[in-house]
């Protein structure tokens, strides 16, 4: 339970419902959100991101359209039973996906591909 | 209406004295530190806590101007006490009255708490803080001062609503939305919760001040019937028990 939470970082060019959407599958991937897993209402989590409930709204309704969780008026938001592609191919390509959005942000932001490669293999190394 | 030269005086001193403890705590909703548990022989722990208490310290900061606002409430009334002849019941109402409307802003101003968030995928209810029956026995006991609404009209009423408006304030408290900064999300996540239960038990207790002491007064010139006084008794010690922090 304990690192169930989610962060908001809005200095960062990704908009804070995709930040949302990527935190949340990714919890759900790495089974730290186990299926059928309640999670909080809208208000609760805008509430305590400091967001509109439209960008929580949004994350959710993302996240329910690609099949990760499911709402249902009175049980509230869930996980979904089976996680929608869990296989390893899709793994790859959603961390391919990942590392794209990240490097092509720091690029738009004037860091060359070699100063991003290393930094990403100090961090690496310090682990 | 006999009003004892003693009380009045009493009364002075109590109402300078509640102006000079608000002002001297700068405000409503501080001292976050006093609220969470030292945690001895694990000085690693200790440490975390210590620095999470000390961000969230800094990030609710102090209202010095709202301290002085209600401080200033008890000084004038103090003086009002001890210069005129207004019934005691209606000066005492007023206190309550700027208490609950001081915890109210400061309330308002921990709403108003930026900088960077991040969030618990738990869920929070203020049930999870304390049961049902704490905010019901509260609610009922802010309403006792109907009953006496014969003899002191205005000031049961002030009396009443001042205390429903504390009761607010502690389901709003209760309701607020994390505080967590994300540099340490398990301990910020206790702190946070510890603070709130601390809080919350504290605003549902103080409701119940305003309604006590108004009945005490009451007493003091006209008893209530048996009746009455049991079921004010009653549903005060429901309260007590209800809002007691092992509760």
């Amino acid at each position: 339970m304990a690192d169930e939470f989610v962060v908001v970082d809005p200095a960062l060019e990704t908009p804070p419902y995709v930040q949302i959407v990527e935190q949340i599958r990714a919890l759900i991937e790495r089974g730290v959100l186990e299926p059928e897993a309640v999670l909080p209402t809208v208000r609760q989590l805008a509430g305590d991101l400091a967001v509109a409930p439209n960008t929580v709204a949004r994350a959710y309704a993302d996240l329910q359209d690609a099949g990760w969780i499911v709402s249902d008026g009175r049980r509230g938001t869930r996980v979904v039973q089976r996680v929608p592609g869990a296989g390893k191919r899709e793994r790859g390509r959603t961390l391919r996906d990942a590392v794209t959005k990240f490097v092509t942000s720091l690029t738009h932001r004037g860091y060359t591909q070699r100063e991003i490669g290393d930094e990403l293999r100090r961090i690496m190394r310090a682990g | 209406m006999h009003e004892d030269v003693w009380l009045r005086w009493f009364m002075a001193g109590f109402f300078a004295l509640f102006g000079a403890g608000i002002v001297g705590a700068r405000g409503c909703f501080g001292g976050v530190c006093s609220m969470v548990p030292v945690i001895r022989g694990d000085e690693a722990a200790q440490g975390r806590l210590h620095r999470a208490l000390l961000q969230r310290a800094e990030r609710e900061g102090f209202s010095t101007m709202l301290g002085i606002a209600i401080g200033a409430c008890g000084f004038v009334l103090a003086a009002l006490t001890a210069m005129t002849a207004a019934p005691l019941t209606l000066l005492y109402a007023a206190l309550a009255t700027a208490l609950a409307l001081g915890l109210f802003a400061g309330y308002v101003r921990l709403r108003r708490v930026g900088g960077p968030r991040a969030a618990s995928l738990r869920i929070r209810h203020p049930w999870n803080v304390l049961p049902w029956y704490a905010y019901a026995a509260v609610t009922a006991a802010a309403l006792l001062p109907l009953l006496a609404v014969d003899r002191t009209p205005l000031a049961a009423a002030l009396v009443s609503a001042a205390a429903l408006l504390i009761v607010a304030t502690g389901w709003n408290v209760a309701s607020l939305p994390a505080l967590l900064g994300g540099d340490d999300v398990p301990v910020e996540l206790f702190v946070d919760e510890r603070i709130r239960k601390v809080r919350v038990v504290n605003l549902l207790g103080t409701s119940t001040a305003p309604v006590f002491v108004f009945f005490a007064f009451r007493a003091h010139w006209m008893p209530l019937d048996a009746g009455a006084a049991a079921y004010a008794f009653a549903v005060l010690i429901a309260s007590w028990s209800a809002t007691s922090p092992s509760a």
